[in-house]
């Protein structure tokens, strides 16, 4: 159930989350802080772009009356949609990330939707040239538990911290901290300098040095043992990790010496274990949760006559991409026949079935970037449907309709199989292919058929949520994590563009190199075809106030959530 | 009998000992999931593969693996779990309590239900009272455990937004109220919907029994009806009611799955869920050895409890 790989990660955060399906991962109102979800990047449906998130969107606090006097030292009900292996941090990425916005505090964060690098420990950072940085600390103090016994927060820490962090297989996803960080030189207290192997523009990024995971602030006796971990977390972070139940039920209480003054707001945050959606919505309705992610528009009407105005929903776009992939080589090498595939996929048919009409045309991936795309040009290109089109490019190839393709996706999960049963039968009914479907089990998919590109024609998936762009450029290239890429796509061209947007530093060039690529690789029909972006929802009571929202990860930092049942 | 019990006993290594060879190889064939893709990723260089491997034991020839652990069972060492590194037997003992409070509770209930039920039926043949007793158990054996648990949750918290306790599990001895808020609600459903097929059972050996010689002659000698269902019919319809017991205990080592995934409650069944799916070698070979040991020996007790139930069986 939990495997720890980079994919089951992502699905098993979506069941920490308390989501039920790949729709409910953002709306886990649970999100720690309940300050919104972690794929609520979009602008709620209103805006007119039509992937992702609007650069800039505001940080949206929840409606307050004017003069309201905030109420402290209440308790935040949260759910649980998981048990965890272990409490350790190392230990997965469900766990890392739950206490990685809670109990440990980090040096900064990069927001995906301004991609503006903002300070936390650190007070200042400053980069000397491309491979060298100084991160100067702020005065902060551990939890008053042992072994730190509530003591300064030291740059030794931070090297112990991230050093250590990078040699922890089950967490570190991004190849950034075994291939690009070289080491930490601390010449003081309150000094860290950072040591490059090689230029990366995108250290500083979400899944890399900015990662909530692995850049969280350990103290230095505990990071030369981490097993510590196994039985009790010491942080800097706002929250003191009080107790748990065999990895369930977690209870919190506030950091009394959070380094930001009169806060947080919370006294407490308990979790509550529910790992059934049905369990959920009635916990929700009964108030022993205050938070709680919806599957689909259905629970949320339904929801939302039951409840009324006593509760907040927040609708907002999920920031995976469902995925067409085709190969980019054999039948598929031909890029007419990859262009055939792109106009012959029906995507507001696919928004009506699979998302119950609340969802988007997807743009680029990814969709981080979508804001160069206005809705008009989106759907000229990476979201246009041209049947007759399509067949005339497949009729001009060799491409042999006769044959039997296959479309391999993910079992179990309904919307998987949804997803895929749409695609086979847009394209048997718009290209004549014949098309077989071939569920398979999780850990199966990942490493062999997707890892290992063991499929001889698609492949289905929504793409990963939480990871800033530099992963998804990255499927351009010709390798992807030292492995042959998995479409078998092989340009010279975009692998040259991929690798050249890694260093440059300037963001704003680096953003338009992206772009440009992204355009250049849709012109070249790679095998990644973006579809659609579905609406993610999640339900919180009114009664919880200050909670940030439309700020994916970002809003989970947030020490200014409070609860007020008056 | 206490010869026969020995004899029994002395199967149990040898079918243990097949079963642990069964499920041990077994998790290792070719096409099983092969546990370290539970902690790669795209950026997982071989040597980083290489190191899990050697770290969760698997990078050894099958054959030393398997004296390996065999070795550490009959020494006590149970092993480390791969997902968590924690030793194993401490994380069964955690949960064992849940999973015998959950199955003492559910049986007990289906037991209490089934038999009384049954009982009232058999006396009341073909009155109302067991045209609806009869419906109710068809009922209670047509609807899944699932859907039933599921009620207990969602119609309380449309109708009056109330929901039963979940999540967690807190110790009897600890806090006996809240421990049953948590444990009742659900297993007395269980045991109402589980005494279905005891209470047909019941009553179809009952109205066998009471064509019998020996009750017409109990009737005839004067005694009183409660006697005469008690002491002779019911006593005489153990045999087949307890064997069924039986099979509802030992499907409960496991079968409380769905009582705990609903009620989020973490228990074995849920332990043994996860970490099947994850290839959790140690924890799964345990389990199924752990549910062999149950069953075998839960059989035996049935077997013997008919000896003491009816005098006429005798083992030898």
């Amino acid at each position: 159930m939990e495997r720890e790989n980079y994919w089951t990660r992502r699905i098993e955060r979506r069941r920490l989350l308390g989501g039920a399906g790949t729709v409910a991962l953002g709306a886990s109102a649970w999100a720690l802080a309940g300050c919104g979800d972690d794929s609520d990047d979009g602008d709620g449906g209103a805006g007119d772009t039509n992937a992702g998130v609007n650069p800039g969107t505001q940080t949206a606090a929840t409606p307050t009356t004017a003069g309201e006097v905030i109420k402290k030292d209440g308790t935040y009900n949260a759910r649980q949609g998981a048990i965890l292996a272990s409490i350790n941090p190392y230990s997965g990425l469900d766990s890392g990330l739950l206490w990685g916005f809670t109990i440990f505090d980090h040096l900064w964060y990069t927001p995906l939707d301004t991609g503006i690098r903002e300070n936390f420990l650190a007070s200042s950072i400053e980069q000397q040239d491309p491979t060298h940085f100084t991160v100067k600390l702020q005065d902060s103090v551990f939890h008053d538990k042992a072994p730190a016994n509530g003591r300064a927060v030291k740059a030794s820490d931070v090297k112990a911290s991230l050093e250590g962090a990078a040699k922890q297989t089950k967490i570190s996803a991004s190849s950034w901290w075994t291939q690009v960080l070289d080491r930490i030189d601390t010449p003081d207290e309150k000094t860290c300098n950072f040591v490059l192997k090689k230029v990366d523009a995108w250290t500083f990024s979400s899944t890399n040095g900015g990662s909530p995971l692995a850049g969280s602030i350990i103290p230095e006796e505990i990071a030369k043992d981490p097993t510590f971990m196994d039985r009790d977390l010491v942080g800097s972070g706002r929250f003191q990790f009080v107790s748990h139940e065999n990895g369930a039920n977690f209870k919190l209480k506030r950091n009394e010496t959070w380094r930001v003054k009169g806060e947080p707001y919370l006294a407490n945050q308990h979790y509550k274990l529910i790992q059934e959606q049905a369990a959920a919505l009635a916990a929700f309705s009964a108030k022993q949760i205050d938070g709680v992610g919806l599957t689909n528009k259905l629970e949320r009407e339904q929801l939302e006559k039951q409840l009324g105005k006593d509760i907040v929903v927040d609708s907002v776009d999920s920031r995976a991409v469902w995925l067409v992939q085709t190969r980019a080589d054999g039948a598929f090498a031909d890029e007419r026949v990859r262009r055939a595939i792109y106009l012959a996929l029906d995507r507001k048919e696919m928004i009506t079935l699979l998302a119950l009409g609340e969802g988007k045309l997807s743009g680029a991936v990814p969709p981080a970037f979508g804001e160069a795309n206005t809705a008009a040009e989106v759907e000229a290109t990476w979201g246009k449907t041209d049947v007759a089109e399509a067949k005339r490019l497949l009729a001009a190839t060799t491409f042999d309709i006769s044959k039997e393709y296959s479309i391999k996706y993910i079992v179990p999960g309904d919307t998987y199989q949804q997803f895929a049963q749409i695609v086979k039968s847009q394209l048997e009914k718009n290209l004549g292919l014949k098309i077989k479907l071939i569920g398979e089990d999780f850990g199966k998919w990942l490493s062999q058929s997707l890892y290992g590109s063991d499929y001889d024609s698609f492949i289905t998936y929504p793409t990963l949520e939480y990871d800033d762009p530099s992963s998804y450029i990255g499927g351009y290239a010709k390798t992807i994590g030292g492995r042959p890429n998995w479409a078998a796509l092989v340009d010279d061209e975009l692998d040259g563009l991929v690798q050249k947007q890694k260093e440059i530093l300037d963001d704003k060039e680096r953003r338009t190199a992206v772009q440009n690529l992204q355009k250049r690789a849709f012109e070249k029909a790679v095998p990644y075809i973006p579809t659609i972006i579905r609406v993610t929802n999640a339900a919180t009571w009114s009664y919880v106030k200050g909670r940030v929202v439309g700020r994916g990860s970002y809003g989970l930092f947030n020490g200014k959530l409070y609860v007020d049942k008056g | 009998m206490r010869q026969y019990a020995l004899r029994r006993l002395a199967y149990v290594p040898l079918i243990v000992a097949v079963v642990s060879v069964l499920t041990f190889f077994t998790l290792r064939l070719p096409f099983a999931t092969d546990p370290v893709l539970q902690y790669t990723n795209q950026n997982t260089t071989q040597e980083q593969e290489d190191a899990i491997r050697a770290e969760l034991g698997l990078d050894k020839p099958v054959l030393q693996q398997f004296a390996i652990w065999i070795g550490d069972v009959l020494q006590g060492n149970l092993g480390e779990t791969f997902r968590s590194g924690q030793p194993v037997w401490p994380e069964i003992q955690r949960r064992w309590p849940v999973n015998f409070e959950i199955l003492l509770l559910s049986v007990g209930f289906s037991t209490v239900f089934g038999v009384a039920f049954g009982v009232i039926t058999a006396v009341k043949q073909n009155s109302p009272t067991d045209y609806g007793f009869r419906i109710f158990a068809v009922f209670g054996q047509s609807i899944p455990d699932f859907f039933l648990l599921i009620l207990l949750i969602v119609l309380p918290s449309i109708w009056w937004n109330y929901s039963p306790p979940v999540g967690g599990h807190v110790p009897f001895f600890k806090d006996p109220y809240d421990n049953l808020r948590l444990y009742l609600p659900p297993t007395l459903l269980l045991g109402v919907g589980g005494a279905a097929g005891m209470m047909r059972l019941t009553r179809s050996t009952l109205l066998e029994v009471f064509r019998q010689d020996y009750m017409r002659t109990a009737r005839a000698k004067g005694l009183s009806g409660r006697q005469v269902v008690v002491a002779h019919g019911l006593r005489n319809s153990l045999i087949p009611i307890v064997t069924l017991l039986g099979g509802h205990v030992t499907a409960l080592f496991f079968g409380s799955l769905i009582l705990e995934q609903v009620f989020s409650i973490n228990g074995l069944g849920q332990f043994f869920l996860v970490s099947a799916s994850t290839s959790d070698f140690p924890v799964v070979q345990f389990l199924v050895l752990y549910s062999a040991v149950a069953i075998m020996t839960m059989n035996l007790l049935i077997d013997l409890s008919y000896a003491v139930i009816d005098p006429r069986v005798k083992y030898r």
